[in-house]
């Protein structure tokens, strides 16, 4: 029996579930943050195109309006939408993102202008996916449903390069045309998503000891039959595919989802031993990874043909060394353009160059504040599923910028990965985009069920606000 | 899970952490070494900037010289007039590589600009003196160095044409011509359009069409043959010089000979028999012979001599590489035998099992049986003058080995003698009045693909009486079973003597 006392206060129903949301006008300080970053960004991208400029030719870029209209056009494009479609979201993934991308065109556009043309083309469509897949994935948990419908989509992607012709030794693209595509940069977000569902819907399973060995409690090893099955499967296919740093890279993010969604150091440590026992094998019987190896233990040996890799980190390492702490000065450096793969693979070491210290350390710090801003994303997601999503794709953001950064460092084996936004590839920089999106996504929900439950005045139990929203 | 989202943001702070830790390693502790390493391709284009001495023969044909460049980012470009023929000793002097090799690199810091001292008062106190380079002069003949190559390319030989030849004075130790097929265009790697010169360094560091040599690593410094027979001159030294008592040792007439220790018979090259003391032996180049010789000499006094000519012992730790300057050359070997081996000191005496020489080598061997046992230390640069035309440095020679006494020298040099006049390379038909000492040499030796093959040799100097003005190696490698050093390297060996005859008219 009730006390009479007691009322009971209903959280108001919201009215977010049109497919094309009203817009809804009033102070939203998280967007006016965003618009100021973007602006601030956007700015600072053009005064960087300017200076490489006129570093490289002693003149001011004739299109320089253009240019400027260009960047401030798209960010005002990101930041609408995002106003529209996800007014609570966070202020600083995107803005991030988006200097991160100007930056590493200010790079090509130095190196190579033809590459940076299309990789503007490439923004432009980034740009387009980021407002559809904002459109069409109005709730996190409509992921959630089509869990194996996203598996097999996946598959299809990593599969699909076995039947085209490799390029440098790497089965990676699909190819129409003049048109190459990189489908394992999608199949990394769908892979996540598929991680994230599964673990979130069988967690007590794998967390808690339930099948009965002699007389002692064990894991049921049933639910782990599909998801290493999936995992079984994603490293065979790479391994034919022959793309090392994507193996290792999906490996940190399997790992890593099944450590945080159990809590169960075993699986960190078996994973780890799987790994050291994965590196030891293919460093010693595949012929590229041995290479990678063996030149990452010794950079200095002289090159004998172009491809050697040794000969790339080598000039790379150069050129950061010449750079020293304040760099040779954008557009003043003479010979970082002839690093092999320089806008692909070796664009921090470019960076690294003609900006020095200052510039590769704060490339560092974005990726740093980026990270920190996903992880945050993820404390307050409001489900399992949401909260692994976006910690997942904050892991595949995260690491796949360490690898590749250091790689070119020489602090692990230099492996051919783009750095997210920053180096040029249409695939890698559509793929990056739509993962925002999704992590943006996550945010506004929860810090929409946070503003909900703050407006409603009762916190239901565990329902409490873990990181205050802002 | 949200504590454990903190842990995973730890670990990933200091992922990145550590990132910007070998950052500052790089761009602040390591910098100014990793700036100014010559192999950075910014320092390498500071020598583009500026004008760079020539290399000339001793004749004063150009062989390298800096021109304006007509393409690309910098001032100068350096061209080679004279093409593929001198690339394995002037080098190149690249962009992107950044390391040039041969004289350009052994010379780099008299060709690139440098700082003069001041030349007058004025310069001491108001301006600054100027930066120019020096010239590199060469001893290089051109005339023995166009008719080693001619010989090499273009007699008639069954298979390929790879090989080189190292003519060098033996009393001084110049380098009058050094021959390498396969070779290189300098100029297409010297381009200013670097994926031109990307494209020539990758084509130029593969083995070329017969899947031997690579035309970036000159043959005569950087490859190793067996020597096969020529090697036989080192065993009849180690008697003469070492164990005197066995000159008179005579070989029973056979046609092979077997060891207690191998179940294996080392027979003579067509199954002809042979014999006698090394007067007779030597010229008819009997195997079996000198393998018994060998034997009588022992390992240590085998191994010795072997390191009195230069050779090292193979996979010792310390390689004794010749003191020539020239970048890459590579130590010979000398097999290594246990104490009382048999049959393989039997092998190694006459230039089998390990035993592997460079033509330098080879020729450094003729060279010290010429010169007394003496060999003189080689050496490629005869002067150095500033743009002024001062000299600024020049060669003097200097002994790098004594091999043998006056007397063994001597005693081999008659044995050689005899080769050219009757023995082995009789059918070179070398003129009588050239008075030649050569050492034939056909090592058997398993090709990269197809039939057993044979690494062919001659060896010699001239004149074998009175001084000698010229010891010469030749090696070509791969050639059919069926011929002999004599006949595919011996008129090489007579086209240089030719040309040198030709050019300095007997007295």
């Amino acid at each position: 029996m009730l006390p009479a006392a007691t009322t009971i206060r209903l959280v108001p129903p919201t009215v977010r579930h049109s497919f094309f949301p009203g817009y809804v006008a009033g102070p939203k300080p998280k967007r006016r943050t965003e618009l100021g970053l973007l602006f601030f960004g956007s700015l600072l991208i053009v005064a960087l195109y300017v200076i490489a400029e006129l570093g490289a030719k002693s003149k001011i870029p004739a299109d320089i309006g253009p240019f400027l209209g260009v960047v401030l056009g798209l960010s005002m494009l990101l930041h609408m939408a995002n106003r529209w479609l996800m007014p609570q979201a966070n202020p600083v993934i995107l803005p991030l993102a988006a200097l991160l991308n100007g930056i590493g065109y200010v790079v090509i556009a130095r190196w190579n202008p033809v590459y940076a043309q299309q990789q503007a083309g490439w923004a432009a469509l980034g740009v387009a996916l980021y407002i559809a897949t904002l459109l069409v994935v109005r709730f996190s948990r409509d992921l959630e449903r089509y869990r194996y419908v996203v598996l097999l989509a996946a598959g299809v992607l990593l599969v699909a390069p076995l039947a085209f012709s490799p390029i440098n030794g790497a089965r990676l693209w699909v190819h129409f045309g003049r048109l190459e595509f990189q489908p394992i940069e999608f199949s990394k977000i769908l892979l996540c998503v598929f991680f994230a569902s599964y673990f979130a819907a069988n967690k007590e399973m794998l967390s808690i000891p339930t099948a009965r060995l002699g007389d002692r409690l064990i894991l049921d090893p049933r639910p782990l039959v599909p998801i290493i099955v999936a995992w079984g499967a994603t490293m065979a296919v790479i391994g034919l595919e022959g793309d090392i740093s994507f193996a290792a890279l999906l490996f940190t993010l399997f790992i890593g989802l099944l450590w945080i969604t159990t809590g169960r150091f075993g699986y960190l440590v078996l994973g780890l031993m799987l790994f050291a026992g994965g590196a030891f094998i293919s460093a010693r019987y595949f012929g590229q990874v041995h290479l990678r190896v063996n030149e990452w233990f010794n950079p200095w040996q002289t090159p004998t043909n172009l491809n050697s890799g040794g000969s790339q980190l080598r000039q790379g390492l150069y050129g950061l060394g010449s750079g020293g702490i304040g760099g040779t000065g954008l557009g003043l450096d003479t010979a970082a353009g002839l690093i092999p793969f320089l806008t692909t693979d070796m664009i921090f070491a470019a960076v690294g160059t003609e900006m020095g210290l200052v510039g590769s350390v704060a490339v560092v710090v974005a990726f740093i504040l980026m990270v920190g801003a996903g992880l945050r994303v993820a404390q307050t997601a409001r489900s399992d599923f949401s909260r692994l999503m976006a910690t997942g794709l904050t892991i595949i953001i995260g690491f796949q910028a360490f690898f590749i950064m250091a790689g070119v460092v020489r602090l692990l084996p230099f492996t051919g990965i783009t750095l997210p936004f920053v180096a040029y590839g249409g695939s890698s920089l559509l793929a990056n985009y739509v993962l925002i999106a999704l992590l943006l996504r996550i945010s506004d929900e929860g810090a929409q069920a946070q503003a909900e439950i703050a407006a409603s005045g009762v916190a239901q139990p565990g329902e409490g606000p873990l990181v205050p929203a802002r | 899970m949200g504590r454990r989202i903190r842990w995973l943001g730890l670990v990933m702070v200091i992922c990145f952490a550590l990132v910007v830790v070998q950052l500052v390693n790089i761009q602040f502790r390591r910098a100014p070494a990793l700036a100014s390493s010559p192999y950075n391709p910014r320092v390498a284009a500071l020598r583009f900037e500026n004008l760079r001495g020539n290399i000339t023969a001793i004749d004063g044909t150009v062989l390298a010289k800096s021109v304006r460049a007509t393409s690309g980012t910098y001032h100068y470009m350096r061209v080679y007039p004279q093409g593929p023929l001198y690339a394995g000793l002037t080098g190149f002097d690249d962009i992107y590589y950044g390391a040039p090799a041969g004289i350009e690199y052994e010379y780099n810091q008299f060709l690139e600009s440098h700082p003069q001292s001041p030349q007058n008062l004025s310069q001491m106190i108001f301006d600054k003196p100027p930066s120019v380079p020096d010239d590199v002069t060469l001893t290089i003949d051109p005339v023995l160095q166009n008719a080693a190559w001619q010989a090499l390319t273009t007699l008639p030989r069954s298979q390929n044409k790879d090989g080189a030849v190292v003519v060098l004075n033996p009393t001084t130790g110049a380098v009058l011509a050094m021959v390498s097929n396969p070779t290189y265009d300098p100029n297409q790697l010297a381009t200013p359009d670097v994926t031109l010169e990307q494209n020539a360094h990758y084509a130029d560091s593969l083995p070329n069409a017969l899947e031997h040599f690579a035309p970036l690593a000159p043959i005569a410094t950087e490859s190793r043959f067996p020597p096969g027979s020529t090697f036989k001159v080192v065993t009849s030294t180690a008697v003469y010089n070492l164990k005197p008592s066995l000159t008179n040792y005579s070989f029973p007439s056979a046609v092979s000979i077997s060891f207690p220790d191998s179940n294996k018979t080392l027979s003579n090259d067509g199954f002809s028999a042979c014999g006698g003391t090394m007067i007779a032996m030597l010229p008819a180049s009997c195997d079996p012979g000198y393998a018994e010789l060998g034997t009588k000499v022992g390992v240590s006094a085998m191994t010795k001599q072997a390191q009195l000519f230069g050779y090292s012992i193979y996979g010792a730790p310390k390689q004794y590489v010749p003191n020539l300057d020239l970048p890459g050359v590579v130590p010979s070997t000398f097999s290594n035998l246990p104490p009382n081996s048999q049959a393989l000191l039997a092998y190694s005496s006459i230039g089998q099992d390990n035993d592997s020489t460079t033509a330098l080598e080879n020729a450094l061997m003729a060279a010290g049986i010429a010169n007394g046992g003496v060999i003189m230390t080689p050496h490629l640069m005869e002067q150095i003058r500033d743009s002024q035309g001062n000299l600024v440095s020049s060669y003097q020679p200097t002994p790098m080995l004594r091999a043998a006494t006056q007397a063994a020298a001597a005693s081999v040099n008659d044995l050689m003698l005899g080769v050219a006049a009757h023995g082995t390379a009789a059918g070179v038909g070398f003129p009588a009045a050239w008075n030649v000492a050569v050492k034939t040499g056909t090592a058997q030796v398993q090709a990269p693909s197809g039939p057993e093959e044979t690494d062919d040799w001659m060896i010699g100097f001239m004149p074998g009486k009175g001084t000698p003005k010229l010891a010469i190696a030749v090696v070509v490698p791969y050639q059919s079973f069926s011929v002999t050093g004599a006949e595919v390297a011996g008129p090489i060996v007579k086209a240089v003597f030719a040309a040198y005859a030709a050019e300095t008219p007997s007295p």
